[in-house]
């Protein structure tokens, strides 16, 4: 039965006049870009000129959700944001889950558009069609716990969901990040300093209505399955259980977890105490969730003195940049620096490896004591860690070097501390190995964003039998070559990572959650997303034309790059992973230089862009709908 | 599945590269469960790969090279 596809309701803010306005993008458009970063950049892309300053006011900053946001079921609620990154110079998308995204939707809002510049601090208030700018002079400067707290007093209402900015973000850190809840972050590309150099404070809603599904029994079904699902999926009990953080130990234990800033593979004297099981049997106070999730994987730790579970707690990510890469062991310290990182708004990934970098660059002299305002930055220093993360927040002293990144601060250093770096497009490498998983390394690689873990499927699931889940679900979408080990880059695991990828693009388009939704190991695969869309709004889709909206996606962020002057040569891993690692299992080991430059150049053939460039050719744009862009005539040549 | 307490551990096999002596008629599945692994492993046994619905019918024998990856995603 045909189901027209629904309008977009977009909340249009012009911060530099003050004035607020609801726009509607057609559902003929809106199906093309059905939601999160896809319409983020769709409409960032309809503002954004090439070549601006990512902390002017010529910026655009979008908040985003799906035409799916809102039903009640797992894995369903996460807010995009999409500027141009501060961080990266590239377009930048970052994710969240939390119960914000439910409510902006359940407020009737598929986007926020930001434009300009508020000449004082505001937050964004919305309340249904009420939608107010508020003076946030009062709250500017303060951490996000007391923020929170203050705009809650100030509405007299308990029940509005705040994403905001803490004083990484007003103080312009390039890797400031959005918080809500105090503890969700749209944590990469700088996003918060985006909305900092806006003055604008934070963006509340009002508690908003789920939203009904189209076919309520079978949907139902659908929703209620997650149950037996979770029985049967060990992986996601396990996440549910552990957290992400529950494999730290098995990557240390196989050799590839990232250490003392990626000089080795192997951390046996911190992995047991930094790993999730530990966690969940010392600290873990709680498991938090998102809206209408069964899985609860959110940590909430609790310190006494110490570390306070509002700030809920470390994943994998963050023990790994203030743990393994940092060479700290220490948890507590490691927790105390994740619940800083959100205090102040400041990206865990970044963070943790800007002061990774910064350490080995002490052991190696290019940096001294006085020039670390006293701190002796060897690794393993977990005190350091507070000291230093409170320093970038404040751009104080040493920490405004450390407050622009890694690859900035190696530029102003000199003395070969670029070799240093463990960077894409200037961002950090998060804590998964493309020595052991050359695929991700491959999408690290050509990533429109930077380096990303949450881009494509990972290589060990390839490792699997034919009858397992994962393999069975990947076969859907014509993934079907098996290996034995994790290594192997050949033409297969090229199209793997390509096709994966636009899975994934799927997913941060629709802002669905990666551990629930996904096409391997997580709670529901293709089959089910399909069923989602179709019993959730009445969407009759099909993969095929899912997977065009992640391709098209992607294609826009790398048309998007293009016009700001990138091409393949930015799409570089850092030296560090092709020089050999010390100690342990994977003592001596890099990835094969040779076969990963070999499957970038496939990699662009099979996505349809130009070999020299590496940008989207002018048929492939065509092909996927995007010939308004090149009407727009804002790049010369593809 | 078997116990470790009611059989004497006779077989000797090899697990990713370490020797280990196992009860008689231990399935592979009673190997996992034993190692605190779930079905959601892929398993290698004198370098043939099994499917998972063979886990349970598998019985270990004298020798057996097993190589147990337990596939470490993202997140």
């Amino acid at each position: 039965m045909y189901n027209q596809f629904p309008d977009a309701r977009i909340l249009k803010v012009d911060l530099t006049k003050g004035e607020i306005n609801i726009d509607k993008l057609p559902g003929e458009i809106y199906r093309l870009y059905p939601g999160g970063s896809a319409l983020g950049l769709y409409l960032a892309m309809q503002d954004i000129k090439p070549g601006i300053d990512p902390l002017s006011p010529a910026n655009t900053l979008v908040f985003s959700v799906s035409v799916l946001t809102g039903l009640p079921i797992s894995g369903i609620s996460r807010l995009n944001v999409t500027a141009k990154s501060p961080l990266t110079g590239t377009i930048g998308d970052s994710q969240a889950g939390g119960f914000f995204p439910a409510h902006l939707k359940g407020n009737g809002f598929d986007a926020i558009v930001f434009n300009g510049k508020s000449d004082k601090p505001v937050y964004l208030y919305i309340n249904g069609d009420k939608v107010e700018l508020r003076d946030a002079r009062d709250i500017w400067g303060k951490v996000t716990g007391d923020s929170e707290a203050a705009i809650r007093k100030e509405l007299n209402r308990k029940d509005v969901e705040i994403a905001q900015i803490g004083p990484g973000g007003e103080n312009l850190v390039k890797y400031a990040c959005i918080i809500n809840m105090c503890n969700r972050a749209n944590g990469r590309n700088g996003m918060g300093a985006v909305m900092g150099s806006k003055n604008l404070k934070a963006v509340v809603v009002a508690k908003g209505k789920a939203m009904k599904p189209y076919n309520s029994e079978k949907f139902l079904e659908l929703s209620k399955s997650v149950k037996q699902r979770l029985l049967e999926n060990e992986s996601v009990a396990g996440l549910g259980k552990y957290g992400t953080d529950g494999d730290l130990e098995g990557f240390s234990d196989e050799g590839f977890l990232a250490t003392r800033n990626w000089t080795s593979g192997y951390f046996p004297e911190g992995a047991q105490k930094l790993t999730g099981t530990t966690m969940y049997e010392t600290i873990l106070k709680e498991r938090d969730t998102c809206f209408a999730c069964a899985v609860r994987c959110k940590r909430v730790v609790e310190i006494p003195g110490m570390v306070d579970p509002l700030y809920g707690g470390p994943e994998y990510e963050t023990v790994g940049t203030f743990g393994s890469y940092c060479g700290v062991t220490n948890l507590e310290y490691v927790s105390l620096a994740n619940q800083l990182c959100n205090m102040y708004g400041l990206d865990t990934i970044s963070c943790g490896a800007t002061i990774a970098f910064a350490m080995e660059c002490y052991e190696r002299g290019v940096l001294d004591k006085e020039k670390c305002d006293g701190i002796e930055l060897n690794f393993g220093n977990a005190e350091a860690l507070p000291t230093l993360v409170e320093k970038i927040a404040k751009r104080e002293g040493f920490g405004d070097l450390l407050a622009e990144g890694s690859y900035r601060a190696a530029e102003k250093l000199g003395k070969d501390s670029i070799n240093l770096t463990v960077t894409v497009k200037k961002q950090e490498l998060p804590v998964h190995m493309p020595q052991f998983k050359p695929a991700v390394g491959l999408v690290y690689a050509v990533n429109p964003f930077g380096a990303d873990h949450q881009s494509s499927e990972h290589d060990p699931f390839l490792v699997m039998p034919p009858d397992s889940r994962e393999r069975i679900r990947l076969a859907k979408i014509g993934i079907t070559k098996g290996y034995k080990d994790n290594f192997t880059m050949d033409d297969d695991k090229v199209r793997f990572a390509l096709d994966s990828q636009r899975y994934f693009s799927i997913l941060d388009t629709l802002c669905l959650c990666q551990f629930v939704w996904g096409p391997a190991w997580e709670l529901y695969g293709p089959d089910e997303m399909i069923d989602l869309c179709k019993y959730g709004i009445g969407w009759d889709t099909s993969i095929f034309e899912l997977m065009r909206v992640g391709e098209r996606r992607i294609n826009m962020m790398r048309y998007f790059n293009a016009r700001e002057g990138f091409t393949k040569e930015d799409d570089k891993l850092p030296e560090k992973i092709f020089t050999p690692l010390v100690g342990g299992p994977s003592d001596g080991v890099v990835l094969d230089r040779k076969a990963h430059e070999r499957a970038k150049e496939l990699y662009y053939e099979l996505a349809g862009w130009n070999k020299e460039t590496g940008n989207p050719t002018e048929a492939t744009m065509r092909k996927l709908s995007l010939q308004w862009l090149l009407e727009k005539q804002e790049l010369i040549t593809c | 599945m078997a116990s470790r307490e009611t059989r004497a551990d006779n077989v000797l096999v090899t697990v990713n590269k370490k020797p280990m002596n196992i009860p008689d008629k231990f399935t592979l599945m009673d190997l996992l469960n034993f190692m605190n692994y779930s079905k959601s492993v892929a398993v290698f046994i004198n370098g043939k790969q099994l499917l998972q619905v063979e886990y349970e019918k598998y019985n270990l024998k004298e020798n057996d090279n097993i190589r147990i990856i337990k596939p470490l995603g993202g997140g």
